[in-house]
């Protein structure tokens, strides 16, 4: 008997902590995990944005962008680490939040480099802005 | 006439040399929303706002895409995004505010300037107007401003259902920081 009310308790505890877990764990942290929805140069990914940004809403908003690029500029003024990819359009250019978690140590070699990120688009201001987002190549 | 036109001529690149100096912009501003009730605290924050304002023009604006919003929750989030922002139909959120008065702030001299913004909220593709007090702190020549303001849900048709209703106050403090720079393009 007292074997059962354990076996229930243990059943109810581990009921609890799956149910807290799924809550609240950051699914997209596993963009690591994730296929890409999209692979795109940042050129072609402003430049689509720019010519019909409710289109590009309509195919992007929401999805995992591999974007590959040229770094032209890493910010880590505000906290977070975001590097810009550059494009030969002057209307803007991608922005790469990165992940918290996948932030690499030597960020000043990377600007000139080529690079390839994957993360998730949130959509276009001024420049087209991936968020979560991790290095896959550089 | 040869001279009359380099007269023309000079003073409009003045002109617009001084409009545009005046014009400051941040695409790093941070928007942190707030809601509190017994059952539950939600305090998702975006980093990617983008805000203009032209000193002479007495305008700012401000835009933020909505996917942006980092919660703790993550299922929150996805209700946010899903249920009750819309943000695949609605991404972005705007503030726009004409004709204030920013003539009292000097980018020459230190201080903290307190400003009236009479403007337009436009939330899933809904305007409403809005007055709000903004705060202008210049330190070398560097412009920080900040301001919070309070918005109901039900204001922007957000329907929230029962089962959370407790769950999500009825009036969502929002907060926003950002700190300028030149526009020198």
């Amino acid at each position: 008997m007292k074997a059962k009310i354990l076996i229930i308790i243990a059943l109810f505890s581990l009921i609890l902590i799956l149910g807290y877990a799924y809550l609240n764990y950051d699914f997209r942290n596993n963009i690591i995990h994730q296929d890409s929805d999209f692979e795109i140069s940042a050129a072609e990914l402003v430049s689509v944005f720019s010519q019909n940004e409710a289109n590009a809403n309509s195919i992007y908003l929401g999805n995992i962008i591999e974007v590959h690029g040229n770094v032209e500029a890493i910010d880590t003024s505000e906290g977070d680490v975001n590097i810009y990819l550059g494009s030969p359009s002057e209307v803007g250019q991608v922005v790469c939040q990165l992940n918290r978690k996948f932030q690499p140590s030597t960020l000043d070699k990377m600007v000139g480099n080529s690079i390839t990120i994957r993360g998730e688009c949130t959509g276009m201001l001024l420049d087209v802005i991936l968020v979560n987002s991790i290095i896959i190549q550089q | 006439m040869r001279i009359l036109r380099f007269i023309l001529i000079s003073l409009m690149l003045y002109a617009f040399s001084q409009v545009r100096g005046q014009t400051y912009y941040t695409k790093n501003g941070t928007i942190k929303l707030f809601s509190e009730t017994p059952l539950e605290k939600i305090d998702p924050i975006n980093k990617k706002a983008v805000c203009v304002m032209n000193i002479a023009k007495g305008t700012l604006g401000c835009s933020v895409l909505i996917k942006g919003f980092k919660f703790r929750n993550a299922l929150m989030q996805t209700h946010f995004n899903e249920n009750y922002m819309e943000s695949g139909k609605h991404p972005k959120a705007h503030f726009k505010a004409k004709a204030i008065d920013l003539s009292q702030i000097d980018i020459e001299v230190d201080g903290k300037y307190q400003v009236p913004l009479n403007g337009i909220l436009i939330v899933r593709g809904i305007e409403k107007p809005i007055d709000i007090e903004a705060s202008f702190d210049i330190r070398d020549g560097k412009i920080h401003g900040s301001t919070s303001f309070v918005v109901s849900p039900a204001d922007f048709d957000i329907q929230i259902p029962g089962i959370v209703k407790d769950k999500i106050a009825k009036e969502i403090l929002v907060s926003v920081e950002a700190q300028y720079e030149p526009y020198e393009k």
